[in-house]
C-alpha cells in the first residue's frame, strides 16, 4: 500500500462572527471578523505546505447561506489554490449549510477540477484519491438533506469490504449524542466500527476528539477558529500519516488566528489593587506567550479572599477594572474581554452570623436560602421577573439551576457584606 | 390599682357626686352621659386626683366647681386587696391623703400603686379623650418612645438605606422596566438591546442583499447574452452602412469612368501615334530652329569679324624680333636670377660648408634616407616653413601684446571715465550750492564792491562836509542876522537866573507885604535885581565876543559852500543809487552789507576756483579717457589685425604641413630643424661644389646676353647706346613696339580662328537643320499623315485618349480603394440599368437602427458593469460579517449587562428580604401586640405596624393585608384612631406586665368616629381586655353601644349631675 498524507478539517463556519466578545477596538474588529477566513488560510497554507495529497473537510464549511457570500468566494479561492497545487479536497455539507439550503451564490461549474462535493443526502458516494494516476484511498462521503438531519448516516456506509483500499469515511454527526452539540445524524461508536471504513472524518462537535485511535480510527478534529469562551485552547486541522492500514499517525496542526483562554486568576495573597493587576498583568502575560503570534482573547475571573476585594468591586463597578488592566496590555496582541470579580473580602461569616444586627440577619436569611433549593431558586425568578416580561432576554438569560441560584445568592451575600463593612469603615 | 368610686367634692358641674354602689367593677364599666353631662369633668377628676391637679398657668383645664363644693374629692380604689381612700384638694395640688384602713401613707405607696407611672404617660396611654387619642405626638414622648419604637437601628439604618440605594442606582443605570431606549438616560442593557436591532435590521438588510448574487448572476448571464446579440447585429449593420457608404461615394467614380471609357472609345484608333512622337516631334523641331538660329548668329558673327580684320595692318614688320627678344627677356631674367644666385651663392657657401660640418658631426652615419630624397623640396620649405613659423609666433605674440594693451587700455579707459564721473559729480554739487563765475567776473565783482565801498566812504564824506557846511552857515547866519531868536542870545541858564530872580524879587514883596519888614524885603529884591544884572552882563559879553568873528562875505561863502556840498551829496547819491539798482544792492549800502557782500564774494570766488579747477581735471580727464579709447581702438584694431594674420598665418602654416604631408600638431621648430638638418646635410654635399660654378656659368651667360643684345637692336635698326643702360632703354622701347605688333596679330589671329570657328559652326547648323527636317518627315511617314496640322490633329486625339485612359485607370485605382479588387457588380447593373437606386435612404435608415442598437448596448453594458461591480462587491464584502461581530458583540455586552444587573438585583432582593426579617424580627412586643389588635379591629385589612429600620422619627408603618407598606398620612381618621387605640392597648397590656400592676384605662368617647363594625370590633377587643382582667371606664354619650358590651358589664348614668346605675 503507498503511503500518502492527507489533512482531514470540519466545522470551518467560515466568516461567522465571533460570540461573547464585547466590543472590541477597530483594528482588533477587523481581525475578528477576518478570523475565520484567515484560519482557512492557514489550512490551504498547511496543505501546500505539508505536501498532502488530499484535503478532508467534514462539514459545515460555512454558517449558512445568509453568512454572505463572501465566505464562499474565499473558499472557492482556497479549493482553485489547492487545484493549482495538485490537491485534491473533499468535502460534504453539514447541517449549517444542508444540501436543501446549499450554495447560494456559487455554482457547481464554479468549483476546480480536483473539488469533489458530496452533495447526495440519500447515498454515500465513493470517489478515489488518486495520486499520479494510483488509488490512494477511496473516499466515502454523504451530506445532511436538512439542518435538523435526524438519520443515522453512518448506517448507510458500506458494511462490507471489497479491495484491500483505505477507506475513509466523510461523516458530519453526532457520536454518541456528544453534551453541548445538536443531536443531528446520530450515531454510536458502533454503527462507525460496524462499517468497512479505515478512519472515520468526523465533523460537529468543536473539540478535538480522538473516539477510536485504531481500527477503525475515529476522529473529531474540532472547528478550525474557535468563535466562543467555551472554545478555549488550540484549534486547527489534523494532520495524518498513512503508512499502512495499521499504521496511521496524527499530527494536530494549530491553525487559528485567535485563541480564547479564560483564566482564574487567586488575588488571595494581593494586598491591593495594584498588586492584582499586576498578577493578571503576569497571567496574562504568560498565556500570551502560549499563544503567539495569534491574538489572546481573554477573559478573568478573579477569585479568593482578598484585602482588595473592596477596591475591585468599586473599580468593577465604575468600569475602571477592564480599562485599567487594557492599558498594561499590548492592544495587537491581546483582548481582555471581560474581568469577573468573585472575589470575597476578609470577613468571618460565622462571627457575623453571631454578632447581631443587620449583617447577621443577612447571613442568616443567606443560609436560609441555600439550605432550600426552592428558596434560592424562587429569589431568582423573583429577581429575573422584570426580564422575562416579554421573550426580549431569553436568548440572555441561562437555564436556572439550583447552583447557580445558590451561587448568586453567596455572590450577593459576600457583595454587601463587603459593601457594608465598607460603609463601616 | 382598680377603680371602685369616687366622691367628686366640687369639679365642674359635679358637687358631692358619687358612684352609687357597688360602684365600679373589675372588668367593664360603661357610663353613659349627654353632652354637657361632664364626661371630661370626671376624666379630669380622676386623673387630678391620681397625679394632682395643674397650675394656674398649665393649658390643662383645672375644672373649678361650678355648683359649689370644695374644688378637689376622693377616689377610692383597690390595691393588693386592699382599700384605699385617696383625698386630694386643687388648692393643694400636688398634696394628698392616702389612707388604707384610717392609716395615712406616703408618696411611694400611691406610686407603687400606679407602677411608678407618670401623670403625662397616665394621660396618654390610660387616660384619654378623643382629642388626646389622635395625638400621635404623645405616642413618641417619653417612656412610651422607648417601647413602641424599639426596632429602628437609628443611624445605621441609613448606611443600609444607602446602600441600598446605591445597588438600585447602579441597577436602574443597567436595566429598568419600561425604559425608553431613546430617553438620555436610558439603561445600557435597553440601548444596548435598541442597537442590536437597528443592527439585527441592517444585518437582514446585508444578507438580504447577499442572497440576491445567484439572481444577479443569471440577470448578469442575461445581459451578457443580450450584448453578445447586439453585436452581431451591430456588425451586420455596420457592414452594410459601410457597403452604402461604399456605393454611395463609389458611385460618381464610376459615373465618371464610364463616361471617359465612352469618350475614350469614341476617339477611335491613335495607336499609329507613338507615345514619344510628341516628344520627337518637338525633339526635332527645337533642333531645327536651334540650328536656324545658330546658323543666322554665325553668319553676322562672320560679317563682324571680317570688319574688323580689314581693320587691322596687314603686316606685322617687328614680328620677325618677336622669339628673338623673347629669348633675349628671358635670358635677362635668367641672367638676373644667375646673379643673385651667384651672389648668394658666394655668400652661403662659407656657411654651408661650417653648417655641414656640423651637422654632419652631428647625424653621424645615420642620415635619413627620405631627407636625401626629399631635398629639393626640403631645401625650399625650410626657408618656407621657418617664415611661416616665424609669422606664427609673432602673430600669436602680437595678438598676446596688443590683448594686453587693449585690455590696459580699455581698464584705463573705463578708470578715467569713473574719475570723469566723480568729477562730473562733484561739479554739479558745486553748481548746484550757487552760480559759478570766471576769475575776471569775480575780479570786476571784487572790483564794484571796491567801488561801492569807496563811494559809501566818499558818501560819509560829503555828508560830513555838508554838515559842516551847515552849520558853518548856521553860526554866520547866528551872527548877522537882525532878528534872531532870543534863545540865540539869551542862553538858557541866564533865563533861569532871571526867572529866580524875579521869584526873589516876588518873595521879598510878600516878606514885604506881610512882615512889613521894609528892610527884609528891599534887600530881597536888590539880592535878584543884582543877580539878573550879572546874567546879563556876562550873556551879552559873550555874544559880543562871537559877533567879533562873522561877517557878511563869510555868510555868502558859506551858502555857496553848502549849497555846493549839498550837489555834491545828490548827485552822488544819484549815481549811486542807479548803480546799487543795477548791481541789485540797496542804496545806501550799509557796512554789513558790505561785509556780507565781500564774504559772498569770497565764497564765490572759492566756489568757482574749485569749480574751475574741477572743470580743468574733468577735460582733462575726459581728453586722457578719449585718448585712451582712441587708443584702445587702435589697439583693437591692431589686435583684430593680429588676430587676423595670426590666423592667416597658422592657416599658411597648416597648409605648409600638410602639403609637405606633416601632422598638424608638430612643433614648427621640429618640422624647421628637420627640414634645416635636411638642408644642411645635402648642401653640404652638393651646393658647396655646385655654387661656384654656377655662378661663373651666368656670369658668362651674362655676358653673352649683353653681346646679344647689341645684336638685337642692330637687327631691329635701333641705334644701340654706349651704355648697358641706355641698351636696355632702347631694348625696352623694342619690346613695347613688338608687343604692339605682337598685339595686332594675336587679334588678326584671333579673329581667323573665329571666323573659322563662326564659318564651322554655320556648316554644323546647316547640317543639323537638314537631319531635324529629316526627321521630321520621317515621323509624319511613319503615322501616315499628310502634313503638320494632320500630325498635330492625331496627336491632340492621341492626348486626349491618353487622358481619358488615365482618367479610366485612376478611377478604377480609386474604385479599387473603396471597394477592393473585385469591383460589386452592383455598379455595373445599375450602370446599364440607368436607375441608380437610393442608397443614402437606405444608409441613413441603417445609421438610425445603428443608433439604437448602440444605445441599447450601452445601456446593456452599463447595466452590466453595474451588476458586476455590485456582484464584486458582495463577493468581497465584508459588510455581513462585520454587521454580525457588531451584533455578536452587542449581544455580549447586553449579556454581561444582564448578568450585573442580576447580580445587582439578587444583592437588593436580598438585602430588601433581610431588612423586611430585621424588621420583624426587632419590632417591640407592644407594637406587635398593638398589630395584633389592630388586626382584629380592622377585620384584617391590615396586617401589621411596624417601624422601619432606618426610621429615627416616630415614622409608623402600616402593612396593609395586600400591597406595599403605607405611612400614616395614608390611613383614613377613623383608621388611624383606631390605629393609636390599639398601639395603647397593646402598650397598655406590654407595660402592666412589664411592670407587673394593674392600671386602669380610662377612655371618654372614642369610638365616636369608628363605623358601626369596627365599633362592634373594637368592643370585642376590650372586652377581651376586660376579660382578661383590665379595668375599663369606658366614657360615651352614645348608649346604643350597651348592646356591644359584655354581659358582666357594669353600666351607668350620668343625669343631672348625679352618677346613678342603668
Amino acid at each position: 500500500m503507498t503511503s500518502f498524507r492527507f489533512i482531514h478539517a470540519a466545522d470551518l463556519h467560515l466568516d461567522t462572527p465571533f460570540t461573547g466578545v464585547g466590543k472590541v477596538n477597530a483594528a482588533l474588529q477587523q481581525k475578528l471578523q477576518d478570523a475565520s477566513l484567515a484560519a482557512f488560510d492557514n489550512l490551504i497554507g498547511a496543505a501546500v505546505r505539508h505536501g498532502v495529497d488530499f484535503v478532508l473537510l467534514a462539514g459545515d464549511i460555512y454558517d449558512g447561506a445568509e453568512r454572505g457570500v463572501r465566505a464562499q468566494a474565499r473558499f472557492v479561492e482556497g479549493l482553485r489554490q489547492l487545484n493549482r497545487n495538485g490537491i485534491q479536497c473533499f468535502f460534504i455539507h453539514g447541517n449549517h449549510d444542508p444540501v436543501s439550503e446549499g450554495w447560494s451564490a456559487l455554482r457547481p461549474e464554479d468549483l476546480p477540477a480536483s473539488a469533489v462535493l458530496f452533495d447526495q443526502s440519500d447515498a454515500v458516494r465513493v470517489v478515489p484519491a488518486v495520486r499520479d494516476g494510483e488509488i490512494l484511498a477511496v473516499v466515502h462521503g454523504i451530506s445532511f438533506r436538512s439542518r435538523t438531519e435526524a438519520r443515522n448516516l453512518s448506517l448507510l456506509f458500506p458494511e462490507n469490504r471489497c479491495d484491500g483500499q483505505f477507506h475513509i469515511g466523510l461523516l458530519h454527526c453526532n457520536v454518541g449524542g456528544q453534551a453541548g452539540h445538536d443531536n443531528y445524524a446520530p450515531c454510536t461508536l458502533e454503527d462507525l466500527c460496524s462499517r468497512a471504513i479505515d478512519y472515520w472524518a468526523l465533523g460537529h462537535i468543536h473539540e478535538r476528539m480522538v473516539l477510536r485511535s485504531a481500527d477503525p480510527l475515529v476522529l473529531y478534529p474540532g472547528n478550525l477558529q474557535a468563535r466562543r469562551f467555551d472554545e478555549c485552547g488550540p484549534k486547527g486541522a489534523t494532520l495524518v500519516h498513512v503508512n499502512d492500514r495499521s499504521r496511521v499517525e496524527m499530527e494536530m496542526l494549530p491553525l487559528d488566528e485567535v485563541r480564547f483562554a479564560q483564566l482564574n486568576i487567586d488575588v488571595s495573597g494581593c494586598k491591593s489593587l495594584d498588586a492584582v493587576l499586576a498578577a493578571c498583568a503576569t497571567s496574562i502575560a504568560q498565556a500570551l506567550a502560549q499563544v503567539r503570534p495569534r491574538l489572546l482573547v481573554t477573559r478573568l475571573r478573579l477569585r479568593g479572599q482578598t484585602a482588595a476585594h473592596h477596591d475591585l468591586l468599586k473599580a468593577d463597578v465604575q468600569g475602571q477594572l477592564v480599562p485599567a488592566l487594557r492599558d498594561q496590555l499590548p492592544e495587537d496582541a491581546v483582548w481582555l474581554d471581560q474581568a469577573i470579580v468573585a472575589t470575597v473580602p476578609f470577613v468571618d461569616r460565622v462571627e457575623v452570623g453571631r454578632s447581631g444586627g443587620f449583617e447577621a440577619a443577612l447571613v442568616q436569611l443567606t443560609d436560609a436560602l441555600n439550605a432550600s433549593d426552592n428558596d434560592s431558586l424562587d429569589l431568582q425568578k423573583k429577581v429575573r421577573a422584570p426580564l422575562l416580561s416579554g421573550t426580549r432576554f431569553d436568548d440572555f438569560l441561562s437555564d436556572l439551576q439550583p447552583i447557580a441560584a445558590r451561587e448568586a445568592v453567596a455572590q450577593a451575600e459576600s457583595r454587601l457584606l463587603g459593601l457594608m463593612e465598607e460603609g463601616e469603615e | 390599682m382598680k377603680l371602685r368610686n369616687w366622691h367628686i367634692d366640687g369639679s365642674g358641674v359635679f358637687s358631692g357626686a358619687t358612684l352609687p354602689e357597688p360602684g365600679l367593677g373589675d372588668g367593664f364599666n360603661f357610663l353613659m352621659g349627654s353632652n354637657e353631662a361632664g364626661k371630661s369633668t370626671l376624666l379630669d377628676f380622676l386623673r387630678y386626683t391620681l397625679f394632682g391637679y395643674p397650675s394656674g398657668h398649665s393649658r390643662l383645664p383645672r375644672r373649678e366647681p361650678l355648683r359649689g363644693g370644695n374644688h378637689g374629692g376622693m377616689l377610692i380604689y383597690e390595691a393588693d386587696g386592699l382599700t384605699y381612700h385617696l383625698y386630694r384638694e386643687a388648692v393643694n395640688r400636688r398634696a394628698f391623703q392616702l389612707r388604707q384602713n384610717g392609716t395615712q401613707l406616703t408618696d411611694t405607696d400611691l406610686a407603687q400603686h400606679l407602677g411608678h407611672i407618670g401623670p403625662e404617660l397616665f394621660r396618654n396611654i390610660l387616660g384619654f379623650s378623643l382629642a388626646e387619642l389622635q395625638d400621635l405626638r404623645s405616642l413618641a414622648e417619653g417612656d412610651v418612645r422607648g417601647l413602641i419604637f424599639a426596632a429602628s437601628i437609628g443611624q445605621s439604618a441609613g448606611r443600609i438605606r444607602s446602600l441600598e440605594e446605591s445597588l438600585s442606582r447602579q441597577a436602574d443605570a443597567i436595566f429598568r422596566e419600561g425604559a425608553r431606549p431613546t430617553a438620555q438616560n436610558a439603561p445600557r442593557v435597553i440601548k444596548l438591546c435598541y442597537e442590536l436591532d437597528r443592527v439585527e435590521q441592517e444585518l437582514a438588510q446585508a444578507i438580504q442583499a447577499s442572497l440576491t448574487v445567484p439572481e444577479k448572476l443569471r440577470e448578469l448571464g442575461a445581459k451578457k447574452a443580450t450584448v453578445e446579440t447586439i453585436d452581431g447585429r451591430l456588425e451586420e449593420v455596420v457592414y452594410e452602412i459601410q457597403r452604402l457608404d461604399r456605393l454611395i461615394s463609389g458611385w460618381p467614380l464610376w459615373v465618371e469612368r464610364c463616361h471617359a471609357e465612352e469618350e475614350r472609345n469614341e476617339l477611335g484608333d491613335v495607336s499609329r501615334f507613338p507615345a514619344d512622337g510628341d516628344t520627337i516631334w518637338a525633339i526635332c523641331k527645337t533642333e531645327f530652329d536651334k540650328a536656324r538660329e545658330l546658323g543666322q548668329a554665325r553668319y553676322g558673327e562672320l560679317s563682324a569679324i571680317k570688319e574688323k580684320l580689314n581693320q587691322l595692318p596687314a603686316e606685322f614688320p617687328l614680328l620677325s624680333l618677336t622669339g628673338h627678344a623673347s629669348e633675349l627677356a628671358a635670358t635677362r631674367s635668367d641672367y638676373d636670377v644667375a646673379m643673385t644666385l651667384a651672389v648668394n651663392a658666394r655668400s652661403g657657401a662659407a656657411d654651408a660648408q661650417q653648417s655641414w660640418k656640423e651637422i654632419s658631426e652631428e647625424l653621424g652615419a645615420g642620415w635619413p634616407e627620405d631627407a636625401v630624397r626629399d631635398f629639393d623640396i626640403s631645401l625650399l620649405a625650410e626657408d618656407e616653413a621657418r617664415r611661416l613659423a616665424k609669422e606664427v609666433r609673432d602673430a600669436d605674440l602680437a595678438i598676446s601684446n596688443k590683448r594686453a594693451v587693449s585690455v590696459t587700455l580699455a581698464r584705463e579707459a573705463r578708470r578715467l571715465s569713473k574719475d570723469c564721473a566723480s568729477k562730473a559729480k562733484q561739479l554739479e554739487t558745486i553748481t548746484q550750492a550757487g552760480p559759478v563765475f570766471e576769475p575776471g567776473e569775480i575780479a570786476q565783482r571784487r572790483a564794484s564792491l571796491g567801488e561801492f565801498r569807496e563811494a559809501s566812504r566818499i558818501r560819509e564824506v560829503l555828508r560830513n562836509d555838508l554838515g559842516r557846511a551847515q552849520d558853518h552857515l548856521t553860526q554866520v547866519n547866528l551872527f548877522t542876522s537882525k532878528r534872531e531868536p532870543v534863545e540865540s542870545y539869551l542862553p538858557s541858564w541866564l533865563l533861569g537866573a532871571l526867572v529866580a530872580g524875579a521869584i526873589g524879587l516876588a518873595g521879598a514883596t510878600l516878606v514885604f507885604f506881610y512882615t512889613g519888614q521894609q528892610l527884609a524885603g528891599v534887600m530881597s529884591a536888590a539880592f535878584a535885581l543884582v543877580l539878573v544884572g550879572l546874567a546879563v552882563l556876562v550873556r551879552s559879553r559873550e555874544i559880543q565876543g562871537q559877533r567879533r568873528q562873522s561877517s557878511p562875505p563869510e555868510l555868502k561863502d558859506a551858502q555857496d559852500r553848502c549849497a555846493a556840498a549839498l550837489k555834491e551829496v545828490e548827485d552822488h547819491e544819484r549815481q549811486w543809487r542807479v548803480r546799487a539798482t543795477d548791481a541789485g544792492v540797496s542804496w545806501p549800502v550799509s557796512e554789513n552789507e558790505l561785509t556780507a557782500w565781500e564774504s559772498r564774494i569770497a565764497a564765490e570766488e572759492r566756489r568757482s576756483a574749485d569749480a574751475k579747477d574741477l572743470l580743468n581735471i574733468y577735460h582733462e580727464l575726459r581728453d586722457r579717457r578719449h585718448a585712451k579709447y582712441n587708443e584702445f581702438h587702435i589697439a583693437k584694431d591692431e589686435f583684430d589685425e593680429a588676430r587676423r594674420v595670426y590666423s592667416n598665418a597658422r592657416e599658411e602654416w597648416i597648409d605648409f604641413l600638410r602639403v609637405r604631408r606633416l601632422p598638424q600638431t608638430i612643433q614648427s621648430e621640429t618640422a624647421i630643424a628637420l627640414f634645416s638638418k635636411v638642408k644642411e646635410a645635402r648642401r653640404s654635399l652638393k651646393d658647396f661644389d655646385d655654387n661656384s660654378t654656377v655662378a661663373k656659368e651666368r656670369e658668362e651667360e651674362a655676358q653673352s646676353y649683353i653681346q646679344e643684345l647689341a645684336r638685337c637692336l642692330e637687327q631691329a635698326n635701333i641705334s644701340v647706346a654706349d651704355s648697358y643702360s641706355k641698351a636696355l632703354a632702347q631694348f625696352q622701347r623694342l619690346g613695347e613696339q613688338i608687343d604692339e605688333q605682337g598685339k595686332q596679330f594675336r587679334e588678326e589671329q584671333r579673329l581667323v580662328g573665329e571666323r573659322q570657328v563662326a564659318k564651322n559652326t554655320l556648316r554644323a547648323a546647316i547640317s543639323t537643320a537638314k537631319a531635324a527636317r529629316r526627321k521630321m518627315r520621317a515621323l509624319t511617314e511613319q503615322m501616315g499623315v499628310l502634313d503638320e496640322r494632320d500630325f498635330f490633329d492625331l496627336r491632340d486625339r492621341a492626348k486626349k485618349y491618353w487622358e481619358l485612359t488615365h482618367t479610366v485607370n485612376q478611377k478604377d485605382t480609386a474604385l479599387a480603394t473603396i471597394f477592393g479588387k473585385t469591383l460589386p457588380s452592383e455598379l455595373r447593373e445599375t450602370w446599364d440599368s440607368g436607375a441608380r437606386p437610393d442608397w443614402e435612404t437606405a444608409k441613413f435608415q441603417r445609421e438610425n437602427e445603428h443608433r439604437t442598437l448602440t444605445t441599447e448596448r450601452d445601456d446593456t453594458l452599463r447595466d452590466k458593469t453595474a451588476l458586476e461591480i455590485e456582484i464584486d462587491s458582495q463577493l468581497n464584502s465584508d459588510e455581513v460579517a462585520r454587521l454580525q461581530l457588531e451584533a455578536e458583540e452587542l449581544r455580549a455586552e447586553i449579556r454581561k449587562g444582564i448578568e450585573e444587573w442580576l447580580e445587582l438585583a439578587t444583592a437588593l432582593e436580598l438585602l430588601e428580604r433581610t431588612r423586611e426579617k430585621f424588621e420583624r424580627e426587632n419590632q417591640s412586643p407592644a407594637l406587635d401586640e398593638a398589630s395584633r389588635l389592630f388586626r382584629v379591629v380592622t377585620g384584617g385589612s391590615y396586617e401589621r405596624i411596624f417601624i422601619p429600620l432606618e426610621s429615627t422619627e416616630a415614622e409608623l408603618t402600616i402593612l396593609p393585608g395586600s400591597g406595599p407598606a403605607l405611612s400614616l398620612n395614608c390611613l383614613s381618621r377613623g383608621t388611624l384612631e383606631q390605629l393609636f387605640l390599639c398601639i395603647r392597648l397593646g402598650y397598655v397590656q406590654h407595660y402592666q406586665k412589664q411592670q407587673n400592676v394593674e392600671l386602669p384605662l380610662l377612655m371618654d368617647d372614642v369610638t365616636v368616629n369608628f363605623d358601626p363594625e369596627r365599633v362592634a370590633k373594637t368592643f370585642e377587643v376590650l372586652a377581651e381586655c376586660s376579660r382578661q382582667g383590665q379595668q375599663i371606664l369606658f366614657l360615651t354619650c352614645h348608649e346604643h353601644l350597651i348592646d356591644l358590651l359584655p354581659s358582666d358589664s357594669r353600666i351607668f348614668r350620668i343625669r343631672n349631675f348625679e352618677f346613678e346605675s342603668a
